[in-house]
């Protein structure tokens, strides 16, 4: 099957596709989904708080761990997401170890998003990530980044469920005010 | 919750689909798994072998124990019928079997050796 299909063009295949003939052994037909999806989850690492070197070193471990266990990959959502959760987990596992994960209750003054001032632009979000703290820089990339919910955040993390959600949604309260703020000027430049 | 929330949330959610801007070499990251995906893949393999050996070796060790009894009052018996120098030659054989154990189990384990060798050869070339 994996041979056969290294005959064809694998950049033609669904992600589906290809995730079935992995699971029948087929490197090649992973590593096309490496492919396609090493950028995204790389760039979920970044944003989460990972050096460059961390992030690849991540990527491929999330990566071999996915090809290990492509038979649990029932195409039920995209394997972008699929992998990406992996890689998430990793990452945050990697950091407990390290006793460089501390979820603890941000103080600092909240910032308000301009009432209507966001309609919907284009902004740097990695620009915009970095006005967050850690923990709601976590918590925003765990929940719209990887597509966790709150409450497998808070499991992952080993935090109460509303430190979770208070940190989301002060993060999301800060990136709207930095967006709005980027929308307002390009408006007005523009 | 407010429409402009939901928006937003969707934008964010878009975004963070999106790869950073920049030089990434999405090929090359595909090759390094490819090429963990294929020592891993050896590894296995080796490791398989390595059982297999230690396997045989203990499966001819066994075989050895429990059927070198019987081997022997067999021989002892036709040793005895045969009498004088077909009696000598046949002690002789057990002395061979008695003291040369060892080089049998040397022997079953190059066998298994072969064997893997060549099976492992054989899963080589079909890879390639």
């Amino acid at each position: 099957m994996g041979q056969a299909a290294t005959m064809r063009d694998l950049t033609r295949l669904h992600d589906v596709e290809l995730a079935a003939l992995a699971a029948a052994g087929g490197r090649r037909e992973f590593g096309e989904l490496a492919r396609r999806h090493s950028a995204g989850v790389r760039a979920l690492l970044r944003r989460m708080g990972a050096d460059p070197a961390t992030a690849e070193d991540v990527a491929q471990d999330a990566f071999i761990q996915a090809f290990q266990s492509i038979a649990s990959f029932r195409g039920e959502g995209t394997f972008a997401a699929w992998v990406r959760r992996i890689a998430a987990r990793r990452y945050l596992k990697a950091r407990a170890r390290a006793g460089a994960l501390v979820l603890s209750p941000d103080d600092a003054p909240e910032e308000a998003a301009p009432e209507g001032a966001y309609a919907g632009a284009r902004l740097d979000l990695d620009q915009a990530l970095k006005g967050l703290s850690e923990a709601e820089r976590l918590c925003v990339s765990l929940c719209y980044g990887a597509g966790l919910s709150h409450s497998e955040v808070a499991e992952i993390l080993g935090a109460p469920l509303g430190t979770v959600k208070s940190h989301v949604k002060r993060g999301l309260d800060k990136l709207k005010a930095r967006m709005g703020q980027e929308t307002s000027r390009s408006a007005a430049g523009g | 919750m407010r429409p402009v929330a939901d928006e937003f949330e969707r934008d964010l959610q878009r975004l963070f689909q999106q790869a950073e801007p920049g030089g990434w070499d999405a090929d090359a990251f595909a090759r390094r798994i490819e090429a963990r995906l294929q020592r891993a893949e050896r590894l296995r393999l080796a490791v398989l072998l390595l059982a297999g050996l230690v396997g045989a070796g203990l499966a001819a060790q066994q075989m050895m124990n429990s059927t070198l009894g019987a081997q022997l009052m067999g021989l002892f018996q036709s040793a005895v019928n045969l009498g004088g120098q077909a009696e000598t030659a046949a002690l002789g054989q057990i002395d061979a079997l008695s003291f040369g154990g060892s080089s049998v189990v040397v022997m079953w384990l190059l066998a298994a050796a072969l064997a893997g060798a060549a099976i492992l050869g054989a899963r080589l070339l079909n890879e390639s």
